[in-house]
C-alpha cells in the first residue's frame, strides 16, 4: 500500500492522538467514526491506559445550583464547573449546553444526585396551575449530559413528598447484580419519604415506566426522627442505605439508625447502629477497602466507623452485620490546611476512602476540597473564589463517572458480537461477512459445495478452513454425525423373493437416511436415492454396510438370480458429492452371498498426498475378507484397487474357521493398518479375544495376534476395536452396565493395558428397555477417543436406536428413533470442515 | 435501547433525525428507525442527526436507503416492544408478510441492500436479505447460480476453467 490510511494507524499512535482528544464528546465521536476507532474504544486496557489511576470514577465536574434564587421564584439552570483536567470540560457552562432542552424543562432543576455518570433532576413546575389546587407534583428525571439522552418520569402524587423527597437513590443494572448495558437509564429510582413515623418508598422502573409503593411496613422510631447527611443513597453491594437520627432518643446517644433498601428485591431494613457519638454531623461513605462506613465529623479530626470482617455474604435478613461496627480510626484534618469555617461545609463520599468537602463560608469560601481517608491528605479539587461564582452560596453536586466503563456500556455491547467472533475486525473481510451471512443460511452441504464450483472468489472462501470454521462452529461430535443409513427390512436373496421384488409385490426395502437434529444434511429421513442417482434401480436395492470419510459402502443386489449369484457387488456412494462407484463383481469360492469384514481405505491412509488432479478420489482401496467355508476354512482377504478398478487375487491368511469376527466388521484403520477382532468359536464363553492385522499397502504382511486381554467375558459382553482419544489402538469391551478400555502401549510386550472403565448410565426409565442383543449392544468405533453405540429398546412394535458416543463419559446425542429397523445400521460421519478443504483444495493449486 | 427516544416520547413528538444520502438526498426518519441500524444508534445517542445538520451516509444512494428505511420504519415499533410480549400473531403474521414482499425485488437492489443493511448494521434486514440470497442458491447447479445471481458472462478463461471442473466434479452439475 503507498499511501496510509487514518484507519491503519497502529493502537500507540492511536493513543498519542486520542490522548489529546481531551474532550469526552469529542472522542465518543471518534469512537463511532468507523469500526476499527471503535474496536480500540471497547478494549478495557486501552480505555485505562487512555483514563489512568480511576479507581471508581473520576471526578469530572461539577454541577452548581444557585439554591437562593431559586427560593425566589425565579428559575436557574444548573451551571458546571469542570474539574482540573476534566475531559468533560466546556468552561463555565449551563446543563442545556449537555442536553437539548426541547420543552424548557431544563431550565428550572434541582440537582439530587448522580450516580455512573447520570443525574438525577427535580424538575421545578413553574405553572401556577398545580400551585393553585394545592398538589404537590414531585416531577423527576434523570439525565445524561454525556450522550444527552435524558427521561422526564411520570409526576408523583403522594403527601409523603410535600416538602421533597427525603432520600434518593438511583439503581443501575450493576448494582441489582446485572451486567452493564449499553442502554443509558436500564435503572431503577427510589424515592424515600415520610408521612408521620410511616417510611414511604416509592419505587420507579423503567421497565414499566410507573411508580410503585414498594413497601409501607417500616416505621420509624420516633415522630422526632430525622434524617442525617446526605440525601443521595450510598449504594454498596446493591442496597442504597441512608442515615436516620432519632431526636427522641437524643440523651441516649445511641440514637443512629440506617435505612437500607436492596436493590433486587426491595427489601426495606431499619437498623440501629452502635455509634456512640454526641456529633451530629455524620455522613455514609465508603473506607479504602469498599466496605460501609460512617464518617462523624469533628472539629479536627474525622472518626471513622465500619463493620468488621464484612465479607459481603450478607443474606437476605441482616444486610450488613451492625453488631460488629467499631470506630476504626481517626483522621485528623491537617491544622496547616487552615480551614477556619470547615463546621460550615458540606461533606459528600466521593470514591472509596475519599471524601469530598465543600467549603463555603469564610476565607476558603466556594472552595472544593478531597480527604483522603487512608493518607489524611488534603487536596484542593475546585476553586471559584475568583470566578464568577465565587459570591454566592451554591450547592454542590460532584459529577463524577468511571469513564472505562461508560465507554464500554456504551458502545461494548455493539462490538461484542464481532469479539466473539475472533480477532479484531479486519474492514477487508467485510464482504465475506456478508457472504458469511448467506452461506450460512444455505444448510444443504451439496449446496454449498456447488457454490464453491461457482466463482474462484467463492472457492477461495469455502476451501478457507477460519471461513468453514465460522460456518460450523465448534466441530462437536455431534455436528459430525450427520446421521444414520438403514433399511427397515434386510434383503432376502432368495430365488422366490427376488421374483416377488421384480414383480412388485414385495414393498421396496430402499435404503434410507435419517438424520440427526441440527445435521449439515437437513432435517428429517429421505431414501438415498434422494442424494445419488438410482441408475436403474441399482442403489435402490442396496443394503448400506458402513461408512468411512463420506464414503458409504453398499452391497448391491442385482435385480436376477443368476446375477446375485455371479458374484457380490459392492458400490459406494458420497451422498454429499453425489458421486458413485461400482466395483465389478467379485466371485470366489469363498464368498458366496455374503462376507464377513471390510476396510475402507483411503488416500490419506496410505500416506499418498491427495493428488491435486483428482482430489475428489480420495478412495483408494477396499479389502474384503471371507471365511473360506469349504477347504481348510481359512480365511481369505480380497483387495479392491480403485484405480485400476480390479479385485487382486486371494490371500489366504492363518485364521482358522473357529474364530469368528467380533464387533464392528469394519475394520479400525491404524497407523498403516487394519485390524479385526476375533474371538475363538470353541471357547466362547471364555472370551479370548485375537487380532487380525492386514498391512494396507500391500493387503498382505498378514498377522493373527491373540490379545492378552483377560475377559471376564460372559455371554453378554462384547467387544470391538477403537482408536482411543490420544490414537491409541484400543480393545472396549462392553458389559451391561461398563466399559472397560484396553490400550496399546507405544512400545514394551504388555501392549495393552487397563486404560479406563467407564460406566453405562442406565436407560431412561420411560423405554421399555431389555438387554440389547449381542450385535445391537455392541459399539462400533467413531472418531478417535469416541465410539457409538446404538441402544436398541425392543418395546411394543417398534425398536429405537440411540446413538452413544462417549469419550471420558457417556454422552447421549439426541436420540433418533429408527423405527422398526431389522437391518443394519450405519452411521453416517463426516468432518465436514475437512472434507470441504480436501475435495475443493485440490482446485486452488495450481495445475501442471 | 430505546431510552432516548421514549424520553423524548414524553416530550410529544418524537425526535426525527436526518439521514443524507451518497447522491445528497435528505432523508428525515424518527431516531426510533434509524436507531434500528447500530451503527447509527451510536451516532444518534451522540446526539448527531437532529436538526440542521444531517447523518451523511456515503456509501449508501437514495434509492437503497429509501428501501432501507422503508424497512426500518416498519420494524421500529416491534423492536421498541422488545418483540414478542406485546406482539400479537397477527402483527407478526403482517410483518412477515411484509418481509416477503420486501424482498420479492430485482437483484441489483437486493445486493446494494444487502450491503447497506450490513454497512449500517441492521441486523434483522442483514438476515433477511441473507436468506433470500440463500434460498436462491439451494438447489442449483454453479452455472445456474451464476445465472440467478446475475454473475458477469464467464471470461473464455473462466468457461475453460469452468468446463475442467465440470469434467472433474460431474455430480455437481447434475
Amino acid at each position: 500500500m503507498a499511501s496510509t490510511e487514518v484507519a491503519d494507524l497502529p493502537e500507540d499512535v492511536l493513543f498519542e492522538v486520542f490522548s489529546r482528544v481531551g474532550k469526552m464528546k469529542a472522542l465518543f465521536r471518534c469512537a463511532v467514526t468507523c469500526k476499527r476507532w471503535l474496536s480500540v474504544f471497547t478494549d478495557p486496557e486501552f480505555l485505562h491506559r487512555l483514563w489512568p489511576g480511576e479507581d471508581r470514577g473520576r471526578l469530572l465536574g461539577f454541577f452548581l445550583d444557585e439554591a437562593i434564587i431559586k427560593r425566589q421564584g425565579a428559575g436557574t439552570t444548573l451551571a458546571y464547573v469542570p474539574a482540573p483536567g476534566s475531559p468533560i470540560s466546556y468552561g463555565d457552562c449551563i446543563l442545556t449546553c449537555f442536553v437539548t432542552d426541547d420543552h424548557d424543562l431544563f431550565h428550572s432543576v434541582t440537582p439530587l444526585s448522580s450516580h455512573r455518570g447520570i443525574l438525577l433532576l427535580r424538575f421545578v413546575i413553574r405553572s401556577n396551575k398545580h400551585v393553585e389546587r394545592n398538589i404537590t407534583r414531585c416531577v423527576h428525571g434523570l439525565c445524561d449530559p454525556i450522550t444527552g439522552a435524558h427521561v422526564v418520569f411520570p409526576p408523583l402524587d403522594c403527601s409523603c413528598l410535600l416538602r421533597s423527597a427525603y432520600g434518593y437513590a438511583i439503581l443501575g443494572a450493576a448494582d441489582s447484580g446485572g451486567v452493564i448495558s449499553s442502554t443509558t437509564f436500564s435503572q431503577k429510582l427510589l424515592l424515600v419519604g415520610h408521612e408521620s413515623r410511616d417510611l414511604h418508598i416509592h419505587l420507579y422502573s423503567r421497565a414499566t415506566n410507573s411508580w410503585s409503593v414498594a413497601t409501607a411496613d417500616c416505621i420509624l422510631p420516633s415522630t422526632r426522627a430525622r434524617e442525617l447527611g446526605a440525601r443521595a443513597a450510598v449504594v454498596h453491594r446493591g442496597v442504597a442505605n441512608w442515615l436516620y437520627d432519632d431526636e427522641g432518643q437524643y440523651e441516649q446517644r445511641e440514637s443512629v439508625y440506617m435505612l437500607s433498601v436492596k436493590a433486587g428485591t426491595t427489601r426495606v431494613y431499619l437498623t440501629k447502629l452502635p455509634i456512640r457519638d454526641s456529633n451530629r454531623s455524620m455522613f455514609l461513605c465508603t473506607d479504602r477497602d469498599g466496605r460501609l462506613s460512617v464518617a462523624c465529623v469533628h472539629e479536627l479530626r474525622v472518626d471513622v466507623w465500619t463493620t468488621q470482617d464484612d465479607d459481603g455474604e450478607s443474606n437476605d435478613d441482616e444486610p450488613l452485620r451492625w453488631q460488629q461496627w467499631h470506630k476504626v480510626h481517626e483522621v485528623q484534618i491537617p491544622a496547616g490546611a487552615n480551614f477556619s469555617s470547615f463546621r460550615h461545609c458540606a461533606w459528600k463520599c466521593l470514591n472509596s476512602g475519599t471524601l469530598l468537602f465543600l467549603v463555603a463560608h469564610g476565607i476558603c469560601k466556594n472552595q472544593v476540597f478531597v480527604l483522603n481517608l487512608e493518607t489524611a491528605a488534603v487536596e484542593k479539587v475546585l476553586d471559584l473564589s475568583e470566578s464568577p461564582y465565587s459570591s454566592k452560596y451554591y450547592s454542590y453536586m460532584p459529577y463524577k463517572m468511571d469513564l472505562p466503563e461508560f465507554f464500554l456500556g456504551q458502545i461494548g455491547n455493539h462490538h461484542q458480537k464481532r469479539r466473539r467472533h475472533g480477532s479484531k475486525y479486519d474492514h477487508r473481510r467485510r464482504r465475506h461477512d456478508i457472504l458469511f451471512e448467506i452461506f450460512s443460511r444455505v444448510h444443504d452441504t451439496g449446496d454449498l459445495l456447488r457454490c464453491a464450483l461457482t466463482c474462484k472468489p467463492w472457492l477461495h472462501l469455502l476451501t478457507d478452513r477460519n471461513f468453514l470454521r465460522r460456518l460450523w462452529p465448534e466441530d462437536r461430535t455431534s455436528r459430525r454425525l450427520l446421521g444414520f443409513f438403514f433399511q427397515k427390512e434386510r434383503f432376502r436373496i432368495g430365488k422366490r423373493a427376488i421374483k416377488r421384488r421384480t414383480k412388485q409385490v414385495a414393498s421396496e426395502c430402499a435404503p434410507t437416511f435419517l438424520s440427526t437434529p441440527e445435521s449439515l444434511l437437513g432435517p428429517g429421513e429421505r431414501a438415498l436415492t434422494s442424494f445419488v442417482a438410482d441408475d436403474d434401480g441399482i442403489f435402490n436395492h442396496a443394503e448400506p454396510l458402513a461408512s468411512r470419510h463420506g464414503l458409504v459402502l453398499m452391497r448391491l443386489i442385482p435385480n436376477t438370480y443368476e446375477k446375485i449369484i455371479a458374484g457380490l457387488v459392492l458400490g459406494f456412494v458420497n451422498p454429499i458429492t453425489r458421486e458413485r462407484h461400482v466395483a465389478p463383481p467379485l466371485d470366489c469360492a469363498c464368498l458366496g452371498k455374503y462376507m464377513d469384514g471390510h476396510a475402507i481405505i483411503m488416500d490419506a491412509d496410505l500416506g499418498l498426498p491427495p493428488s491435486s488432479a483428482r482430489a475428489r478420489s480420495a478412495f483408494s482401496k477396499l479389502i474384503v475378507t471371507r471365511h473360506h467355508y469349504q477347504d481348510d476354512r481359512h480365511l481369505h482377504l480380497h483387495a479392491y484397487s480403485a484405480a485400476t478398478r480390479r479385485w487382486s487375487a486371494p490371500i489366504r491368511c492363518h485364521c482358522s474357521y473357529r474364530f469368528r469376527l467380533e464387533g464392528s466388521a469394519a475394520a479400525v484403520i491404524h497407523r498403516g493398518s487394519a485390524h479385526w477382532l476375533y474371538t475363538d468359536r470353541d471357547r466362547e464363553y471364555i472370551g479370548d479375544l485375537y487380532m487380525l492385522t492386514s498391512d494396507l499397502t500391500t493387503a498382505r504382511g498378514v498377522s493373527f495376534t491373540e490379545l492378552p486381554v483377560p475377559t471376564s467375558a460372559s455371554y453378554w459382553s462384547s467387544s470391538f476395536l477403537c482408536v482411543s482419544g490420544d490414537g491409541n489402538l484400543s480393545v472396549a469391551i462392553v458389559y451391561a452396565t461398563r466399559m472397560e478400555f484396553w490400550t496399546q502401549q507405544e512400545d514394551g510386550d504388555e501392549w495393552l493395558v487397563r486404560a479406563k472403565v467407564i460406566e453405562i448410565p442406565p436407560m431412561p426409565p420411560r423405554m421399555d428397555y431389555t438387554t440389547p442383543s449381542r450385535s445391537a449392544a455392541s459399539g462400533s468405533p467413531f472418531t478417535e477417543g469416541h465410539c457409538l453405540r446404538c441402544m436398541a429398546a425392543t418395546g411394543s412394535s417398534s425398536s429405537i436406536s440411540k446413538g452413544v458416543s462417549c469419550r471420558e463419559s457417556w454422552t447421549a446425542i439426541r436420540a433418533c428413533s429408527l423405527t422398526g429397523t431389522r437391518g443394519t445400521c450405519v452411521p453416517y460421519e463426516v468432518d465436514v470442515l475437512e472434507f470441504f478443504v480436501l475435495h475443493l483444495g485440490g482446485l486452488l493449486s495450481p495445475r501442471g | 435501547m430505546a431510552a432516548p427516544e421514549s424520553g423524548d416520547g414524553n416530550n410529544g413528538a418524537a425526535r426525527m433525525v436526518t439521514l443524507i444520502s451518497s447522491d445528497n438526498t435528505r432523508f428525515e426518519v424518527e431516531a426510533a428507525a434509524a436507531s434500528l441500524s447500530q451503527t447509527l444508534q451510536l451516532t444518534i445517542l451522540d446526539g448527531g442527526g437532529g436538526g440542521g445538520d444531517g447523518i451523511p451516509l456515503p456509501n449508501v444512494d437514495s434509492a437503497t436507503l429509501s428501501k432501507v428505511l422503508e424497512y426500518c420504519i416498519k420494524h421500529a415499533p416491534a423492536a421498541a416492544n422488545g418483540g414478542a410480549p406485546n406482539a400479537t400473531a397477527v402483527d407478526r403474521a403482517e410483518l412477515e408478510r411484509f418481509d416477503n414482499e420486501f424482498v420479492n425485488i430485482d437483484q441489483s437492489v437486493l445486493y446494494s441492500l444487502i450491503m447497506a443493511a450490513h454497512n449500517l448494521e441492521i441486523e434483522g434486514l442483514q438476515s433477511l436479505v441473507a436468506k433470500k440470497v440463500a434460498d436462491m442458491i439451494k438447489g442449483k447447479s454453479p452455472m445456474e447460480i451464476r445465472r440467478t445471481l446475475g454473475f458477469p458472462d464467464p471470461t473464455p478463461e473462466e468457461q475453460a476453467e469452468m468446463n475442467a471442473h465440470m469434467l472433474e466434479y460431474g455430480w455437481a452439475y447434475e
